[in-house]
């Protein structure tokens, strides 16, 4: 035990108890709260911290496809454009699918929003020019999530 | 990875902690494929040791939360640029003085300066629902918060948190020597400023 001079006082035991803290609480849950809302504030100032993915297989595959899907119509979109964008040439398939696993883009959410393309569905692998279509000719509308 | 056994309070259960070494967590900082594991791994282990260091000093719980959330914001900002000069448990816990520091100005300020402050101080905290001591743990309060800043400082790390005096010398960058003897007249005034307000019996 360290020398902390206060061993014959009238109040060591009074010391003690501010020492061990044991005079203190902190509100139910009051750590969880806090992870909970450090988090997002951090998450708002910078991007690459995010909130860990709480993916199903459903979800990580639904990732992959759009994540290949999207790196295929940028291939299409910018092949015989007359000056393509070099920033789209500088992310491979890996980057994308990198990109969209670690961020808090809540991909299912997104496809069910649009409501004029077919619901995914894991069966759906043969009409998956169905989504190439989709995001080549609206692209505009997926920058957001690949850059 | 170092293996800890922690002894809970509840029906001594005894439990084994992996704790992961600063380099494995800079490690997973650096990278930016597992920055969050990294953040998260952080959060894990220094919530508590921080909220509780904050709370000693700060005393009241919402002045530990904002304390304690602006240290972590901090810390996640600064740490990919975290050079490993000091341990990163020293260079967090500075952080924390620092946002704690600045609380403790602010509200004597908020107090225009002046000695009522801890006057206020003690009536808040024997008020406060999250305290259970009594009048005498109110004054021993009041009596660390008379101490110079400085001295304070010392002080809390020292008696509070254990730390050991070449661990405080590498975080204020005192000698080793001048630590100690800050640290024996924070005491010397504790017990001078208990012995004037007449709580030894």
């Amino acid at each position: 035990m360290q020398e902390d001079g206060f061993a014959n006082t009238g109040f060591s035991s009074e010391m003690e108890d501010l020492k061990n803290g044991r005079l203190f609480h902190q509100p139910e849950g009051y750590f969880d709260e806090l992870e909970a809302k450090l988090f997002a504030k951090t998450t708002d100032q910078n991007p690459i911290l995010l909130k860990p993915e709480k993916t199903d297989s459903r979800q990580r595959l639904l990732t992959l496809w759009l994540g290949v899907a999207a790196s295929v119509a940028l291939l299409i979109y910018f092949v015989g454009v007359p000056s393509p964008t070099p920033k789209a040439e500088s992310y491979t398939n890996t980057d994308i699918i990198d990109y969209l696993e670690y961020s808090d883009v809540d991909m299912i959410e997104i496809v069910e929003s649009l409501d004029h393309i077919p619901e995914f569905d894991e069966e759906m692998s043969d009409k998956i020019e169905v989504y190439y279509e989709y995001i080549a000719e609206n692209l505009v509308d997926f920058e957001d999530i690949i850059y | 990875m170092e293996e800890i056994l922690i002894e809970t309070n509840v029906r001594n259960v005894k439990l084994k902690v992996i704790k992961s070494t600063d380099s494995e967590i800079l490690q997973l900082i650096n990278n930016p494929a597992t920055i969050n594991r990294g953040f998260r791994m952080v959060f894990a282990e220094y919530k508590e040791p921080l909220y509780w260091y904050l709370r000693k000093v700060l005393y009241s719980h919402e002045d530990t939360d904002d304390a304690l959330q602006n240290t972590f914001v901090k810390v996640f900002e600064k740490m990919t640029s975290f050079e490993g000069r000091s341990s990163l448990k020293t260079w967090i816990f500075s952080i924390a003085y620092r946002e704690a520091l600045q609380i403790i100005r602010k509200n004597k300020q908020l107090r225009n300066g002046n000695i009522d402050h801890v006057l206020g101080l003690e009536d808040g905290l024997l008020a406060d629902p999250y305290f259970e001591g009594n009048e005498i743990h109110a004054t021993l309060v009041k009596a660390v918060q008379h101490l110079p800043e400085r001295q304070r400082q010392i002080f809390e790390f020292r008696y509070f948190e254990d730390w050991p005096y070449k661990d405080i010398a590498s975080m204020t960058g005192l000698s080793e020597g001048g630590i100690k003897a800050s640290y024996h007249h924070a005491v010397k005034k504790i017990k001078d400023y208990m012995t004037e307000n007449m709580i030894l019996k």
